[in-house]
Parts: C-alpha cells; structure tokens; sequence
C-alpha cells in the first residue's frame, strides 16, 4: 500500500491509502501541504501563526479564520465534555512548567520559574459565530495541542478518503476513513513505553489515539514534569497511569478522552471511560499493570 | 524314567530269558520301532509329574510411591486418523502504531 511519512507539528505523521490501484503516490503528496497550511494557523510555536496572533489579542474580540473557529469549537466542546479536565487555556501554566518552547528543541533540565501557574476559565471566553471573532479571558490563552493534532488527523483522512480507503497517522493519533479495500480493518498497533506492541487493534471506522506522560517529559530544576497538566492544580497531572490508549468515532475525541483518563487516574479513569459507550481503552499503569475497557476486548485482535 | 525302568527289572535273570528279551528287542527294532516308541511314549505319559520348581528368592524392594502426575505422549488408537493440527495465525503487521506524541 502506497505509504508516505513526514513531519509536521513537531511530530511522525503517516499517510497510507488502500488505492488498490498499485503505488498512488499522487495523492498522498498533497497531505503534508494540507498540514503545513493547518501548523501556520493552529500552533502555538510559530510566531506569526493565527493561533499566537490570537494569543496577543490582550483580551479584545479577534476575527479569526474559518479554520481556527473550527478547531477553536471542537476544543471548547471538549471542555464541555471532560468538565473542564481537558481545557485549551492552559498555555500559561505549561510555560510556567518549563514547556515554552517545541519539546524537541527543550533541554531536560529547565530553569524554576517563579511565576504562579493559572489556568483561565473556558467558560469564560466569548465566541460570536455572527462576526467569527474570539475573545480570551484572563489567563485565557490557548494551546490547541493535541486536539489540533486530532482534529488535523480527521480532516486529512477524510480528504484523502477521496481516492480510496485512508489511513493518517498524526504522531499517534490516528483516523481512517472505514475498512481497507478488501473489507478488512487495519491493524493498529498499541506500543508499550518501551516501544514494542502490546496489543494490536482492528479497527474498521472511526481513530485511536494515545496520550502518554512517557515520553514529552523533562526536569524543572529538581522536580520531574510533563506536558499533560491538571487544569485543577495547573500544574502536570499527579497519576499512576503512563498511557492511555482510546478509541472513539473521531481522533481528536481519542485524543481528549485519553488525556481526560490519565488526568484523573486508572481507577476513576476507567470508571469514566466505561460510562461512555462511544469509547473504548486500554490504560497502562507506571506500575506495569494495562487495564481494559469492556468495549475494547472484542476490537483487539485474537488467535482465531 | 530311568529308576522306574530299574525297579521294574528283576536283580537277576535267567540266561534264557535274557537272550529270549535281546532278541524281542532287536525284533523291535527291525520291525516295530515305531510301535515300540509310541509304548514309550506312554510309560512317560504315566510317569508321576515332576514337582514344581522352587521360584528363586526376590529381594524385597521398597514401594514406589504413585506418581502424583504421569506425562506420557497420547498414542491415537491404531486405526484411528490423527487430526490435523490446525497452524498458529500470527498476529498482523501493524499498519500503524498508537503512542503518545512522537
């Protein structure tokens, strides 16, 4: 199956398309542009994008393209959602956490910071749809992080879908568009922290996405941190999970989901997760032990 | 055999009867061997039955204790068709792999 592989939003990205028609590498050239384009208005790392113009916006309503509203919406939803658990106004405290700059470029020992780490309220940013204009509270900024990811993964599937049966791989969130070509679900492996596969997932519709705190971690003088924060404390979420694996009709709802049980922890977190018939996961806990949904057992592959 | 054959006979006979049983023998011989053999056969038949041999002594072991489990590699009965064992279905290559953001 024609594969292309690249990097965008500081990560691993994946397309494959089940053509049937041998290698098709037309239209899996076009997904690395449609990123880019995504990256100039939705991250938080590139200066002039339309995110960080929003950002600087000092609480006054700012037009925004139909992008962003889009992606914007889809975050607020997902507060909605989680109860605030997953919120996209945690910019600040994850800059007073050390994360100020793309992870890649982050050396493992930041400096302390002194400053106070906020988390504005979601609720409290006002949306007109009539004008397509944000306007941020206090502490208000935003990091669309993960959902942009998720979202981003979507949108790509559902465009490449155009030409045949789709896969995209968004750093690990992951959407496909239904089965292969021949009817079949795509094998999607679940890696462990140490890399190799756990478990594998057929999956036929919809995305699975991975949340972790193994990897995007790092040392703020003394005291270990990592990028999922706790919007409760403001600072990086106190668990005894190291993944979450999720599946869920749309990957950025994977992705808020994952995050959403490794906040609260394996035993309240699979309580929640279990209370959504829509989702289904598999929690690895830093203690060794992987807990599993009762909706994911029949998606996982089996010795016939 | 032997012994019965000798307290049959008499310690001493006559000279004639002697040459009297020498000559019926070789008559046996030259023309009746046979019936002869079949006579011996049943003077053995009569004979008393040999007593029973004496089973040599077995040295006393001590009791084995009963296997708590016995693995033993399962036989099909002749005549039977051994099933087919069915090959193991080894996982699927991953198309794609879920992790936390790389």
């Amino acid at each position: 199956m024609p594969t292309l592989h690249f990097k965008a939003m500081h990560c691993d990205m994946g397309a494959v398309i089940d053509s049937g028609m041998g290698p098709s590498t037309e239209p899996l050239a076009q997904v690395p542009l449609w990123f880019a384009e995504w990256e100039d208005h939705l991250s938080r790392f590139l200066p002039n994008s339309e995110l960080c113009h929003l950002n600087r916006s000092d609480r006054k309503p700012f037009v925004v393209s139909e992008l962003l509203w889009e992606v914007v919406q889809t975050a607020l939803q997902v507060a909605q959602w989680t109860e605030g658990l997953v919120t996209p106004t945690v910019l600040g405290a994850l800059e007073v956490s050390g994360y100020d700059r793309s992870f890649e470029t982050m050396e493992d020992r930041v400096e302390d910071s002194l400053q106070p780490a906020l988390v504005g309220n979601w609720k409290n940013i006002t949306c007109d749809p009539a004008t397509r204009t944000i306007c941020l509270p206090l502490n208000g900024r935003l990091d669309l992080g993960g959902i942009a990811k998720g979202w981003a993964a979507g949108k790509a599937a559902q465009r490449l879908g155009a030409y045949g049966p789709a896969l995209i791989d968004a750093g690990g969130d992951i959407a496909i568009t239904g089965p292969r070509r021949d009817g079949t679900p795509w094998p999607i492996g679940i890696a462990q922290p140490n890399g190799s596969i756990l478990e594998t997932i057929m999956l036929t519709s919809g995305a699975v996405a991975t949340s972790g705190r193994d990897y995007r971690h790092w040392h703020q003088g003394n005291t270990p941190k990592h990028h999922i924060l706790d919007p409760r404390t403001g600072h990086p979420a106190h668990t005894d999970i190291l993944t979450v694996t999720i599946i869920a009709p749309h990957a950025w709802q994977a992705e808020a989901a994952a995050k959403t049980v490794l906040i609260l922890g394996s035993q309240a977190g699979l309580c929640w997760l279990e209370r959504h018939p829509a989702l289904a996961g598999l929690i690895q806990c830093a203690d060794g032990r992987s807990l599993y949904s009762e909706r994911l057992k029949p998606q996982l592959w089996s010795e016939p | 055999m032997q012994q019965q054959i000798k307290k049959k006979r008499p310690l001493s006979l006559p000279v004639g009867i002697k040459q009297f049983i020498l000559a019926a023998a070789l008559l046996a011989t030259l023309f009746g061997w046979q019936t002869f053999a079949l006579e011996q056969t049943a003077t053995q038949i009569q004979s008393p039955p040999l007593p029973a041999p004496t089973p040599l002594p077995v040295e006393e072991k001590a009791a084995t204790p009963a296997p708590q489990a016995v693995t033993k590699t399962k036989r099909p009965a002749v005549g039977t068709v051994r099933r087919r064992v069915k090959p193991k279905t080894s996982r699927p290559a991953p198309v794609a792999v879920t992790q936390s953001s790389r």
